[in-house]
């Protein structure tokens, strides 16, 4: 159990965010953590799904119940938080 | 005595090659230094600069300009000008004293090493011309904001940014020590002269005269005209010396160079430009906007020199120009949402007037930057009260512009601008984060030189920040009491926004 700095990109944000994870968090602890440091997720999160973790440069989203350290995240890796039901959200549907 | 017509000697006088007997060719001109690619001297020879001037020529123009620009400011210094001034012309002068004043003193020793190590006569000779100029760009600069130190500590960065840790200063660093203080003279003719100087600064002086002459600043817009005139002729190194480099089979190696400096001169000029163009700039002063000034006068006049002299364009053109539509807006919204960690007062530049006048440059502005950006600081601002910094995390920043990675908010396939997206690179065991393809690709030419810098983020980490809180930040950017940045506006401006509100209700 500790505690490590990743990089995140979260959904439809304007900037990419260090912030500070403990290995034993699972993917869904680890966008709690990333919203609650968003600027704009109030007006951007969807409520019909869950937001996700991968890797940059990966397909698939780790499993939402994985923790940090099963999923093999190091220190200052770049995640990806995003919705898998599509990308394409605009700002009127979630207001 | 009659004095000989210049054009009847200069060539002669200004060629001061010689074998050399005593020591080899290499031993004078040392590869490391002139970074010549191996071109011999006679190849230099061939070397011939556009703007000839003589030594008494210069010193007679120089004393004429500095005589102008120093009896307009004393005739205007006692109209207490920046008393009147808007609070974004002032916050422009600001940013600008202590971004460039000490950098200019730097450009000396960059001209200098070409003065000194060029193998052509006829770029030393210009070259010595160059320190001069930028000797003196170093010390009027700071001459100028002296006198408005009692009015804001903000105006002493001007001396003292550059002996800090700040992060724009760190990114402003950065950068010219890859342009130009680490640079041979050869690197320096083609990224600091040809790419940065012919391509933006000088430029940017001429857009920076005119707007204040705008704003009613006549001390200033004579200053950075008298500035201007001198880039533009210095600026003219590096020309010659790309066509040199393309007659002799270098052009692979001359694009490359030019390829680093622009795009990193573009990132510098989102950074310090873009906001001070489209957010800081009074609206009934505004001429241009960010991006048509830089498509008219950077990206279209600069893009036919390069063609003109021989050059591609660089390989990420494109990918630049999609970039007028993100980069200094994101830029804007992280310095405000953090604007104690500037040494400048910042102005959000978001009226309702001012938003419609982004619409209309930038359409699609409202439904990205003004809906999923600050519209929520908005209706925060209102429910709970303005707070100093919005900013809820430390952000990651580009491991080679030093600058917050930014993307536009609420993109989606279809909309102006680009997704937020990091461009991370392994390497030796260390992983690197990149605002851009293009960033990462400079790193990738030389992993070497940039491998070992660590960023602000990188420092915060390593446990180098201490204490890791926002005042441990403020402090190590050493940024005090009456230096951090405000709200330029008090806050004033979201008097607009509950007034709506109201009527709403």
């Amino acid at each position: 159990m500790a505690q490590i700095p990743v990089v995140h990109n979260l959904y439809q944000e304007f900037v990419l965010y260090v912030s500070i994870v403990d290995t034993q968090n699972t993917m869904d602890e680890v966008c709690q953590t990333a919203a609650r440091l968003s600027i704009g997720f109030e007006k951007n999160q969807r409520l019909d799904t869950p937001l996700r973790v991968r890797k940059v440069g990966a397909e698939k989203p780790f499993p939402r119940d994985m923790t940090v350290e099963e999923a093999g995240i190091t220190p200052m890796m770049s995640l990806e938080l995003f919705y898998e039901a599509g990308e394409s959200v605009s700002s009127e549907a979630t207001s | 005595m009659a004095l000989l017509d210049r054009a009847e000697w200069y060539d002669i006088a200004r060629d001061t090659n010689w074998t050399p007997k005593y020591v080899t060719e290499d031993a004078l001109f040392p590869e490391e230094q002139s970074g010549t690619l191996g071109l011999p001297l006679e190849v230099w020879e061939s070397y011939d600069e556009p703007y000839k001037v003589t030594y008494r020529e210069y010193v007679r123009t120089q004393r004429e300009k500095d005589a102008g620009v120093y009896s307009v400011k004393a005739a205007l210094q006692r109209a207490n000008f920046l008393d009147q001034a808007e609070p974004g012309w002032v916050s422009i002068l600001k940013l600008h004293y202590g971004a460039f004043a000490t950098l200019e003193a730097m450009a000396s020793s960059a001209e200098s090493r070409m003065a000194r190590f060029g193998k052509a006569g006829g770029l030393r000779n210009m070259a010595t011309f160059g320190s001069l100029d930028e000797n003196r760009h170093g010390q009027i600069q700071l001459y100028f904001p002296h006198e408005h130190v009692h009015r804001s500590r903000q105006f002493d960065w001007a001396t003292k940014s550059m002996h800090t840790n700040e992060w724009a200063v760190v990114a402003a660093r950065h950068l010219f020590d890859d342009i130009m203080a680490g640079r041979d003279a050869v690197g320096v003719a083609l990224m600091l002269t040809f790419a940065f100087e012919t391509g933006f600064s000088n430029l940017q002086f001429l857009g920076l005269a005119a707007d204040a002459a705008q704003a009613g600043d006549i001390s200033f817009s004579n200053l950075a005209s008298s500035i201007q005139t001198d880039e533009a002729r210095h600026a003219q190194i590096g020309g010659p010396a790309v066509k040199i480099l393309i007659a002799n089979g270098k052009k692979a190696e001359a694009q490359r160079l030019v390829d680093i400096a622009i795009w990193r001169a573009w990132t510098l000029f989102a950074t310090v430009t873009g906001p001070s163009m489209d957010y800081y700039t009074p609206l009934d002063r505004r001429e241009k906007s960010f991006k048509e000034f830089m498509q008219e006068w950077v990206f279209g006049q600069f893009e036919r020199t390069l063609l003109d002299i021989g050059l591609e364009r660089p390989w990420y053109w494109d990918t630049m120009l999609a970039d007028l539509d993100t980069r200094h807006h994101g830029m804007h919204a992280g310095i405000w949402t953090f604007h104690k960690s500037v040494w400048w007062d910042v102005p959000p530049g978001i009226s309702r007037a001012e938003r419609a006048w982004l619409e209309e440059k930038y359409p699609g502005w409202e439904e990205t930057w003004g809906a999923h950006f600050w519209d929520p600081i908005i209706a925060r601002f209102l429910k709970d009260g303005p707070v100093d910094t919005v900013l809820p995390s430390m952000v990651q920043l580009c491991n080679m512009a030093q600058v917050p990675i930014t993307g536009t908010p609420g993109w989606a396939p279809g909309k102006t601008g680009r997704p937020l997206q990091d461009f991370p690179l392994e390497h030796e065991g260390r992983l690197y984060h990149f605002g851009s393809e293009v960033d990462r690709w400079i790193f990738q030419q030389d992993p070497d030189r940039y491998k070992d810098h660590l960023s602000v983020a990188d420092r915060m980490v390593a446990g180098m920040i201490q204490p890791p809180t926002l005042e441990g930040l403020l402090d190590y950017f050493s940024l005090k009491e009456g230096e951090q940045g405000e709200d330029a506006l008090k806050h004033s401006w979201l008097e607009e926004y509950r007034q709506d509100q109201a009527q709403a209700a």
